[in-house]
């Protein structure tokens, strides 16, 4: 076996984990990602841009045949989900895990298990220096270790040597914010388990009762309410609900508006979209020759009654038509379910009389097609009703995104306003000599050790020199 | 012996396997955007819902397995709803004793309306209301009329928009029934 | 109160602008000779004290408008911007406290008036919160986030001394190119706020036809060189001229597309001669000034002090711009993301300087990379700020 050469080369489980393991790969990862994400601002993404044609038609219309292919092709037009954006996402997770793997044990080495009493020649060549007279024979670091318990130090004085240090958290706090940012790549990936997501939209009318979709039970609405400032601008949106399960029992109220959605089970509504349309009409049937109001009617303009009374006079409603409209041959018909533009066709019979066919147009009763008819009506007013559009949703995963996004908080605070310092010290004839070391903020730690050695020995060490920005 | 210890090497293992699968799923995959519940792919399970008629009567999806159910989306004020309107009828009157059910479903109208209509054109078959139009919105209904063909598991065998005619009608039928 | 707090703003500016004055006089002095030393290190102490001052007094303007409104001074454009501009001055006193360098005032001062000024030419008026706004989580999310890019701004005008500063060494064409490029943004942004405070002052407004898109007439607060399709010439006027001029093509599609085009053309066109004005006074290119203007300044200490603004910045921005807003995001809309334009750059600065952290521990990286990485940052938190509501349009189309 020849012992000089052939060491084996690294093989491709070796050179995966430096891959990973690299911060120059890990740098350039997170730049390539920014980059990645821009083209989706530019781009209106498949599912937000306003138009019914499905993707396949609606790019190549808006950005051109040729531009609009090759967007829908490299998946522009979903650019989050797209493979590319997926695989970047997915290969930060793993620089995330393997680069905390491989410092962890080496940092809990070092800053968890100091060495004390390291080769003397270390402790000369640390950045700061200073040099006292030892306290005395017996204990040389008595005022040392004073001085720096004062300013929060953990003191271990161990084989005639002096060790100081603070601010281990400031070593921990990438890695913690690393393990937050898992947490959060978990979280959003939950989505993916069957039953741990769900999104939907319903609507609800004032008084009705809906079933939540995904669930069992069915959120009632007592009434919608927008309010507006005097400028017109909106004030506030809100649906007083109630939640009843399963067994028609009322098991929650809550007045969901925007920033205070309603939670049961689970699952969440939020206020989200509102329609008003005209409700009830209250009218006044009048006699055309005399004047006088004969009697009025409340009509619910979804709900229509078969046949009306007013004082003596009996409606029967022959058509009603929601959202009037003239169809391609020109006759009436309604447009859609909504309560838009409502018509009726109106058979009156007055008490002493032939009865005749009317028209009435709640919301121009003005417009009348026979003058000649011996009553008109008069729309004295028009409740409207209101329809909640509640988004509806469910996701496990929140609980873990906002642990993680806890995580990375106390992680990025503690990486940049930790600083870990310590100091190392030995003596030599009655000299306690001092060594200190920061992974930050070199200037204040500076500055720090300038005190500290100002108050053990103040001639010495005058205070006030700070770093000089300028030549002289 | 220049090789990293066995942990490092497990999890390089494991980074590359997921890799693989990552990659795989992400590139075959269609179009990863997944918000659950939404459409309604022919082959999988018609999503439930509850509805009631204008009587009161309240149905189910779940409920009518065993019976093979056309759900048919539609409005009168739709004129390709009215055209296949008779179609339906004599279907349902035909088969009805094999299991075959017509549930229609209102895009939520009035009373008056439903009970004109069903008049009119003499259906015997239930006519629920879909009041909030939230069932068309599960079921992504856009066009009307649109039914849905769902087989005594419960499962969708088939999907049409528009008018349907007797023939076609038959030869779908013979999927659910 | 709420005069009361314009009020205050305006002495705030005034003395953010004679900060910067006094900052560059300073520096200028000390260029030309050492025997103005002594008075410029005492304009320097006057330029700190007036930046204190400025950081003072708007600060009080943002309690005053707080207190006068009833509700939060961080719902719009005005009141968001002129926050940030007070993070910037903020940090900057903050770190001058730490470091001693007077000359980092004569880059960051004027960052923070650009700031303000650009903050003025928004409507100032108090609008009641909409629906959304609502919320406790408003002041949290825009005060952090903004009071992280303040700090990112102190850590670019460092970051743009030290390349100055090490120019001496050899450089790249295209840092050249680049850095030249960011005066010439800098003189187009300047440009820019002249004629759009300018104009603001002077009350100047016009109505031009417009066939494009759904209004009518289209309001135009700058001289309308380009106005919208179906505008003819003769509907303004300005200097004798007839305007508008030309047209925009039709291609542009947009409610607004011609007057923002008119405003870009007539920037840049102030910005080309304010550039053009200053580089023929100095008879060299600005960047060459510029380094002139940072002479034999420690690189290292600016090297720390960019480090240090970013280093401070980015728990700040995290929990506001990422944290706070995403719980705020689900509390509100029942999403924390929805990948919508400002969220996503709001994520791209977040990643950009989560890059120039890690570009700091990896040999070769640490130097000027990662200074060009910071100062390409800033344009990132600008665009975030301003171009995302500028070019394009989503959920977050209040501020």
């Amino acid at each position: 076996m020849d012992e000089q050469g052939a060491k084996p080369g690294k093989d491709l489980l070796d050179r995966t984990w430096d891959f990973f393991s690299s911060v120059r790969v890990a740098t350039v990862l997170l730049f390539l990602i920014a980059v990645a994400s821009i083209g989706g601002t530019l781009i209106e993404q498949e599912g937000m841009y306003s138009s019914s044609l499905p993707p396949e038609e609606f790019y190549p219309q808006r950005y051109g045949p040729v531009l609009g292919v090759l967007l829908l092709r490299t998946g522009m037009t979903h650019a989050y989900t797209s493979w590319w954006y997926l695989t970047l996402l997915f290969m930060i997770g793993a620089s995330l895990v393997i680069c905390s793997i491989e410092r962890f044990v080496p940092l809990w080495r070092a800053v968890q298990q100091p060495n004390p009493a390291p080769d003397t020649g270390f402790v000369r060549r640390l950045k700061q220096q200073f040099a006292v007279p030892a306290a005395s024979a017996e204990s040389p670091y008595a005022k040392l270790a004073e001085v720096l318990r004062a300013r929060r130090y953990l003191v271990i004085e161990q084989d005639g040597r002096l060790y100081a240090d603070k601010g281990r958290w400031g070593r921990w706090g990438p890695y913690i914010t690393h393990i937050g940012l898992i947490l959060i790549l978990i979280g959003a990936g939950m989505r993916a388990v069957p039953g741990a997501y769900m999104e939907q939209f319903i609507w609800v009318k004032d008084g009705e009762i809906v079933k939540v979709p995904g669930t069992d039970f069915y959120v009632e609405s007592l009434g919608f309410e927008a309010e507006f400032y005097e400028t017109g601008q909106p004030k506030s949106y809100r649906t007083h609900a109630r939640v009843i399960d399963a067994d028609g029992n009322v098991v929650k109220t809550h007045t969901i508006s925007l920033n205070e959605p309603l939670s049961y089970s689970r699952v969440e509504l939020y206020q989200s979209s509102y329609y008003t349309d005209p409700g009830k009409a209250q009218v006044a049937v009048i006699d055309r020759a005399t004047g006088a109001e004969v009697g009025q009617i409340t009509i619910n303009l979804s709900q229509p009654e078969r046949e009306y009374t007013a004082g003596e006079y009996r409606m029967a409603v022959l058509g009603y038509y929601p959202d009037f409209g003239l169809d391609a041959d020109g006759k009436p018909t309604t447009r859609s379910s909504r309560v838009t533009n409502p018509g009726m066709v109106l058979e009156v019979t007055p008490p002493d009389g032939e009865p005749f066919t009317t028209w009435f147009f709640p919301l121009y009763p003005s417009m009348e097609f026979d003058p000649s008819n011996p009553v008109k009506f008069s729309t004295l007013s028009i409740d409207p009703v209101s329809t909640s559009g509640l988004k509806v949703k469910k996701d496990l995963g929140i609980p873990v995104i906002y642990l993680g996004l806890v995580v990375i908080t106390f992680g990025a605070f503690a990486t940049f306003y930790i600083a870990h310092r310590r100091y190392w010290a030995f003596t030599e004839d009655g000299v306690v000599i001092v060594g200190g070391w920061t992974n930050r903020n070199q200037g204040s730690f500076e500055r720090e050790t300038r005190q500290i050695a100002h108050l053990l020995d103040p001639e010495r060490y005058a205070v006030g020199d700070e770093m000089e920005g300028e030549e002289r | 012996m220049r090789r990293y210890p066995t942990y490092k090497r497990v999890t390089s293992a494991i980074t590359l396997v997921l890799a693989v699968i990552w990659f795989g799923y992400v590139l075959l995959w269609p179009n990863t955007n997944a918000t659950a519940g939404s459409g309604v792919p022919v082959g999988g399970q018609a999503p439930d819902f509850e509805l009631t008629t204008v009587d009161g009567v309240t149905y189910r999806l779940s409920d009518l397995k065993g019976q093979a159910v056309m759900l048919n989306f539609f409005a009168t004020w739709c004129s390709y709803c009215k055209t296949e309107m008779p179609v339906l009828e004599q279907a349902y009157q035909a088969y009805r004793d094999q299991g075959f059910l017509v549930l229609a479903i209102d895009l939520d109208e009035s009373d008056l309306a439903i009970t004109t209509f069903q008049k009119e054109y003499g259906l015997t078959f239930p006519i629920v209301v879909d009041r909030g139009s939230n069932v068309s919105q599960l079921y992504q209904i856009v066009p009307l009329p649109t039914s849905y063909f769902v087989d005594r598991d419960g499962i969708v065998r088939a999907k049409w928009t528009g008018a349907i005619d007797a023939g076609q009608l038959e030869s779908i039928l013979n999927l659910i029934l | 109160m709420i005069q009361l707090s314009s009020y205050l703003f305006l002495g705030a500016f005034a003395a953010y602008v004679a900060s910067a004055i006094l900052y560059v006089t300073r520096l200028t002095l000390r260029r030309r000779d050492p025997k103005y030393f002594d008075l410029a290190d005492r304009l320097g102490n006057r330029g700190f004290q007036a930046a204190v001052l400025g950081v003072i007094l708007q600060g009080l303007a943002i309690i005053a408008r707080w207190v006068g409104s009833g509700q939060v001074p961080m719902s719009n454009m005005f009141e968001y911007m002129s926050f940030m501009g007070w993070s910037v001055m903020l940090f900057f006193v903050i770190l001058s406290a730490w470091y001693k360098l007077p000359s980092l005032g004569a880059f960051v001062a004027p960052v923070g008036v650009v700031v303000i000024a650009y903050a003025s030419v928004f409507p100032t008026e108090v609008k009641p919160l909409v629906p959304a706004l609502q919320s406790y989580w408003l002041p949290l999310h825009v005060s952090f986030a903004a009071l992280g890019e303040g700090a990112f701004a102190v850590s670019f005008g460092a970051a743009l001394m030290y390349l100055l500063r090490v120019r001496r060494e050899k450089t790249s064409q295209w840092e050249e190119a680049l850095l030249e490029f960011f005066f010439f943004c800098g003189a187009m942004l300047t440009g820019f706020l002249v004629l759009a405070l300018g104009f603001k002052v002077a009350g100047y407004s016009v109505e031009v036809t417009n066939m494009a898109g759904g209004l009518a007439v289209l309001e135009y607060t700058l001289p309308p060189i380009i106005g919208p399709i179906g505008s003819r010439a003769g509907e303004a006027s300005f200097l004798g001229l007839s305007l508008p001029l030309v047209t925009a093509p039709a291609w542009m599609k947009g409610l607004y597309a011609a007057r923002k085009l008119n405003t870009l053309v007539l920037s840049a066109l102030a910005g080309l001669l304010l550039y053009g004005g200053v580089r023929l006074i100095a008879r060299m290119p600005l960047r060459d000034l510029g380094t002139k203007a940072v002479g034999n300044m420690n690189p290292k200490l600016l090297d720390e002090v960019s480090y240090r603004g970013i280093a401070v910045g980015f728990p700040l921005f995290t929990l506001g711009g990422l944290v706070f807003a995403m719980i705020w995001a689900q509390k509100a809309w029942g999403a924390y993301w929805q990948w919508d334009p400002k969220e996503t750059w709001a994520l791209i600065t977040w990643l950009f300087y989560s890059g120039y952290l890690h570009m700091r521990i990896v040999r070769g990286w640490e130097g000027r990379p990662a200074a060009w990485v910071s100062a390409l940052g800033f344009l990132i938190v600008l665009f975030t700020l301003v171009g995302v509501n500028l070019l394009i349009t989503g959920l977050h189309s209040y501020a």
